[in-house]
């Protein structure tokens, strides 16, 4: 088995990007949306430690932290509008929400 | 010396980052899909305690798993008959979809692997740098005492504002998610839109 490197963390984050993007693209359900939003950020932020382990440059790590901060203020405001919503339609399905389309 | 994470430990973690992930998109039930997510940020945990950032790690179980995710699983709980398998409604297009994210894939990884990363031994993380207050870090991994320094040093600016910025969204999520009392409510029961 050969040796660990750089790439092999670039591969994994650049998988698990496209499967959130996946999520985002064919979930109809608002929090399966969210659910996959969050694995977007979990592969930019791997792809942030790994450049940050492997260079090495602790600013990585430390963006990686803020990129965390952020989401939580993400996912609050997420799901605080998925809540509105459910309480305006009794139903979170994204395609259904169309009350403002033209 | 360049640093040589452990193969079994990495492969471990890569499948059980994959197939939660997976898991998390395609799962049929919305529950099992919000417990699929904590397992891949467990997973991501233990990748990041892989690449030796203890604090990140750290972080990620407490702040992630246990917070955010918590906080999906219970929004699931409130909108969601929890063990409906929603199998029609909750996915669409899934072959369209698929192969635009199979031509990112192709992209990213074709972009990632033909590049030369630059990168350098561990003995050269910033030998210089010091923080102004003057104490010596000792450590050359990314060390928790170094990532504070790290964070009052040079980025004390985003660090307040990162801070401002989850007061407000905690005080908008609170008036986005209040009760309307002027406003009449749904009534219950899942409303079918007309075609």
């Amino acid at each position: 088995m050969s040796a660990i490197g750089l790439n092999h963390f670039l591969a994994l984050g650049a998988v698990l990007f496209c499967l959130g993007t996946y999520g985002v693209l064919t979930r109809r359900n608002a929090i399966a949306v969210l659910l996959s939003l969050e694995l977007m950020f979990n592969a930019v932020n791997l792809n942030l430690v790994a450049f940050a382990r492997f260079m090495p440059n602790l600013d990585g790590v430390v963006l990686a932290v803020f990129v965390i901060a952020v989401a939580a203020a993400e996912a609050t405001v997420g799901v605080a509008l998925v809540l509105s919503i459910y309480r305006n339609f009794r139903h979170i399905d994204l395609d259904q929400v169309d009350t403002m389309k033209g | 010396m360049i640093y040589d994470p452990n193969p079994v430990a990495f492969w471990l973690l890569a499948a059980m980052v994959a197939g939660c992930a997976l898991a998390v998109v395609r799962a049929r039930k919305l529950f099992h899909a919000g417990l699929a997510l904590v397992g891949t940020l467990f997973a991501v945990a233990g990748l990041y305690g892989l690449l030796q950032a203890w604090f990140l790690a750290a972080v990620q179980v407490l702040v992630y798993a246990g917070a955010i995710a918590i906080m999906l699983l219970f929004a699931i709980m409130l909108t969601h008959n929890m063990m409906n398998p929603d199998l029609k409604s909750l996915t669409t297009q899934p072959w369209t979809a698929a192969a635009l994210c199979l031509m990112l894939l192709a992209i990213l990884l074709g972009g990632t692997l033909s590049s030369t990363w630059q990168t350098a031994p561990d003995t050269t993380l910033s030998p210089t740098w010091t923080p102004k207050c003057g104490f010596q870090v000792a450590e050359a991994i990314p060390s928790v005492q170094a990532l504070g320094f790290r964070l009052l040093d040079p980025f004390t600016l985003p660090f307040e504002m990162v801070s401002v910025l989850i007061l407000v969204s905690l005080i908008g999520a609170l008036v986005v998610a209040r009760r309307n009392p002027a406003l009449p409510e749904a009534p219950e029961g899942r409303e079918e839109k007309a075609p």
